[in-house]
Formats: C-alpha cells, structure tokens, sequence
C-alpha cells in the first residue's frame, strides 16, 4: 500500500508541471502549400512574451517571424509559409525563452490541394501516391535520375568506431565458436 | 581466481536451468556440421538482424509519401549511425535472399521434401515468399525514384488482379496512402506471418530430425555443438554484412517522379522484369504466382521412396531447369535497355 502511494505521489509531482503551464498552439489550416498563409494561435508562454515562430521539418527549419504575447501568455499571428518548403510533414514550433510549444503541420504539393483535390471521387492520398493525373505537370517540372543522390555520408568518431569495433567483436568471437573444437 | 570460476558455473547453470538448455542435448548426423546444412540457421540469423535494424530504422522514417524520401536522407545524413544501419538492413535482405534460394536449392537436391516432410518443405516454400514480399515492400519505403516505379508496378498489376489485389490498391481504402499501408504491412503484417510459419518450419525440423540418406551415420554430433558453431557463423555473417554495408553503403535515387519508367528492380526481381518486356503488365499479374506455386510441387509429383539424386534425374532436371531460366531472364534483363511497361 505504501508504495502504491509513493508511485501516485511521484506521479502526481511529475505531472503537475505539464498541467499547470497549461501550453497551447493551434493552427489554421492544419494543412497548407508553399507559399500560403497560416493563423497561429496560442498561450501558456509567459507574460508579455516574443515568440519566435519557426516551421521544423527532417532536413530543414524555415524561420516564420516574431509574435508579440499578451500579459497571460496569448498570443494570435498569421505567418507565411516559405514558397520554397518542399511538401511533407513538419512542425510549427513558438519559442519564448526556455518555454517551447509545437503542433504538427502537413505542407502539401501545390497543385494536390487547388483543383484536382476538388474533384469528386478523388482524394488527396491518392493522387499523391500514384500521381497518376499528376504525371504530365511533374515531368515537366522535375527530372528523373538514376543518379544516386550525393548525400553526406561522413560519419562521426563515435559512429566510426562503433561500427568498426561492432564488426571485430562479431569476427572474432564468431571465429572463436566456429573453430572451437 | 577459484571461487570466481565456481560464481561463473553457478550463474551458467542458474541460467541454462530455467532456458530448458538440456532440451538441446540431442544427437544429431555429424554431416549437419557441413556448411549446407547451415543455411538455414544463416537465413535465420539474417532475419534476425533485419528485425533488430528494422526497428531502429522505425524510430526515423516516416511512411507518409510526401516525406517519406526526406526521412531516408534523415536517417543516412543525420541520425546516430543511421547510414550503417539502414545499408546493414538492405545487405542483410540481400544476403537472407540468398541463403534461403541456396537452402531451397540443397533441401530439393537432397530430396529433403519427401514424406514424412512434406509439411517442413512447404512451410519453407511460405517463407520464401513472405521474404520476397517483404523485400518488396520495402523497395517501395525509399520512395525514389526506383520505389515510384516499382510502386507504380504493384498498383497496375493489383488492378489487373482483381479481387486478389484489391488490397495492394490505392483505392481500396481512402483513408491511408498505399505507402503507408504497404508500410504497415512491411512493420508488422509480414513479420508477424513469418515469424509463424518460421516458428512451424522449426518445430518439424526439431521432432522429424534432421533428414539423413541410407547409409549416412546418424549419430556423432550434438545439437548444442551444431547451435555454437551457428552463432559463430551468424556473428561471422555480420561481420561480413557490416563490412559490405561500410564499404558498399545503400545507395539512395532522387525522389521518384510519377509517370516515368527509367528504373530497372532489383536484381532478385529481375526475372520479372524480363517476363514484363515480353508480356506487359499481364505477366506481371501472371507468371510470378505461376512460378511461386511450381515450388510447392516436388513434394506431390515426386513421390518415391528414394531420396537420392541419382533415383530423380527427371524432377532434378525440370527444377534446375526452372532454376536456370530464372537466371538467363535475370541476365537479359539487366543486359537490354530500361523499357516502358505500364502502357503495355
């Protein structure tokens, strides 16, 4: 009984933090294109707070601008996208001071949202995942490669030897068993 | 130094006590020891390290198509030892192709299929496929420009197949991309079912016993010193699969562009891109199943007694036939030129 009563206090200490900021961010559409304008709402960043808003995808973050918060931590912008944000998953992120808080946005391709998106019968996975009405537009836009990607495969000191020491170890003592007699 | 060793001895036998370690205390032929009759055990190890490097890639991609691609270059450029360990996912699919085609190949020469193992030979046939499935899929989780393709592939011949491919659609659900769902199936359907009928496969291996020509000595071994000297082989196949993937890394394409066929797949399915270039997408839906379900055969067509090569001239001549025109087509297809098949 005693620690089913310790447990819930570590918990209920644990939790407390995250319930009493009380952070928010909400986005307006969920669901943008390059180039479009986005509403950012959100609160719990402190008193009179400079947000700085910034978008976060894998390979690239894309500044969004300054927001000025109220004396309860609210704050209300709208931010353009950067036409140059290639389509995908990313997140908005405001930062005021240490206090950080994010909420998911989906970038998509241009012409996937405006007109054919509209049509009826059609959806918006499935034109982005065969492409198939998309095909003309695209080839004269990208090229196919059969290049590989130059990519920047330069592995950090920890990375080297654990790779290398993983590759000994498993020789040797895969040696080891196979001769044993 | 003594009290030490005798600490060491308690905890092995603490621990070989609960693992049932003495089960494995079994004679076995001492000809198991030979190199053929490990790669099975090979192929096994392979798939082991494909679900340990699987679920570390897990933590990185992103199976949604728009970013899919963007978190490849992720995992190779910016996560922890991410670029050796995705090209040690991909060199280790490659290489457990390799050792369950040559167990396949040993288990038919031997005869190995025939009564009482008909069900362990056909178990084996599933997994073969499942693995093949499962390289498939995940071909198609890069999403450049070869995944494009071959995604466009699957989904023209799925439409073309009916019912049967109906799954395998774009538009059997709108809810989630087929990537997506092909990566779902790549995670959790695939693995789940191999590891079933892998679990089947075993269990015969273990209580029909390892299958032995009259004559050969039954006896000599023991199943312990056969799983020591496995381990010893898996860790040596690591090191060679590591060795590959530092020297040799996955290589990457552009992100795939839609509508456009300059792509040829990967070499294990390059015989069915020759079966494209003279039938179209129709042999695409046809020939493979075809030639899937010809390995489930030996077992109902050769049906006598005798398991030695020199009894099954005719089975062994149609099978490494089979074998070798696979091959030839593999050949021709990575000869001739990247050719438009969609359209066909």
């Amino acid at each position: 009984m005693k620690r089913i009563i310790f447990l819930s206090l570590v918990l209920a200490v644990w939790t407390l933090p995250a319930a009493a900021h009380g952070t928010s961010l909400s986005l307006r559409p969920s669901q943008v294109q390059p180039g479009d304008r986005l509403a950012v709402e959100g609160a719990g960043l402190g008193e009179n707070p400079v947000i700085q808003l910034t978008l976060e995808g894998a390979l690239n973050t894309y500044p969004l601008g300054e927001a000025q918060g109220n004396a309860h931590g609210e704050f209300q912008a709208e931010v353009l996208i950067p036409a140059e944000v290639k389509p995908g998953s990313y997140t908005v992120v405001a930062q005021a001071g240490t206090t950080t808080v994010s909420a998911p946005l989906r970038v998509a391709k241009r012409d996937v949202l405006r007109g054919d998106a509209e049509k009826p019968g059609t959806t918006l996975q499935e034109q982005e995942s065969t492409g198939a009405e998309h095909g003309a537009k695209e080839r004269s836009e990208e090229h196919a490669s059969l290049e590989p990607l130059q990519l920047d495969r330069s592995w950090s000191p920890s990375e080297t030897t654990t790779a290398w020491g993983l590759i000994l170890l498993a020789a040797l003592v895969g040696g080891l068993l196979w001769f044993k007699r | 130094m003594e009290e030490k060793k005798a600490e060491a001895h308690i905890l092995e036998s603490w621990w070989k006590l609960r693992l049932g370690w003495h089960g494995n205390d079994y004679s076995i032929p001492a000809l198991a020891n030979r190199l053929p009759y490990f790669l099975g055990g090979l192929t096994l190890c392979g798939i082991a390290m494909q679900i340990l490097t699987g679920i570390y890639l897990a933590q990185y991609y992103n199976p949604d198509p728009l970013s899919a691609h963007s978190s490849v270059i992720y995992i190779v450029e910016r996560a922890w030892l991410g670029d050796f360990v995705r090209s040690l996912h991909l060199w280790s699919a490659d290489l457990v192709l390799i050792t369950v085609t040559l167990h396949l190949l040993w288990v038919f020469w031997r005869g190995s299929y025939k009564k009482p193992r008909e069900l362990t030979y056909w178990a084996g046939v599933a997994m073969l496929g499942i693995l093949f499935f499962l390289y498939f899929t995940g071909t198609v989780m890069k999403n450049d420009q070869e995944a494009v393709e071959a995604l466009a592939h699957n989904i023209a011949a799925a439409e073309r197949a009916g019912v049967a491919g109906v799954l395998l659609t774009p538009g059997f659900t709108r809810s989630v991309p087929l990537l997506t769902r092909l990566y779902g199936m790549h995670i959790s359907v695939l693995p789940l079912a191999l590891l079933a009928v892998l679990g089947l496969h075993l269990w015969l291996v273990r209580y029909l016993d390892i299958h032995t020509h009259a004559g050969e000595a039954e006896g000599g071994s023991n199943f312990q010193v056969h799983l020591r000297k496995l381990a010893g082989l898996g860790l040596l196949f690591f090191a060679l699969v590591a060795l590959l993937a530092v020297f040799s890394p996955a290589p990457l394409l552009s992100e795939g562009v839609s509508g456009v066929e300059i792509t040829k797949p990967p070499f294990f399915f390059l015989w069915i891109y020759a079966v494209e270039n003279f039938l179209g997408i129709t042999g695409l839906v046809v020939v493979p199943p075809l030639v899937y379900l010809l390995f489930f055969l030996p077992p109902l067509i050769d049906r006598k007694p005798s398991p030695r090569p020199g009894d099954r001239k005719l089975i062994l001549a149609l099978g490494f036939g089979l074998i070798l025109l696979l091959f030839a087509l593999m050949v021709y297809a990575k000869l001739a030129p990247a050719q438009q098949h969609l359209g066909m």
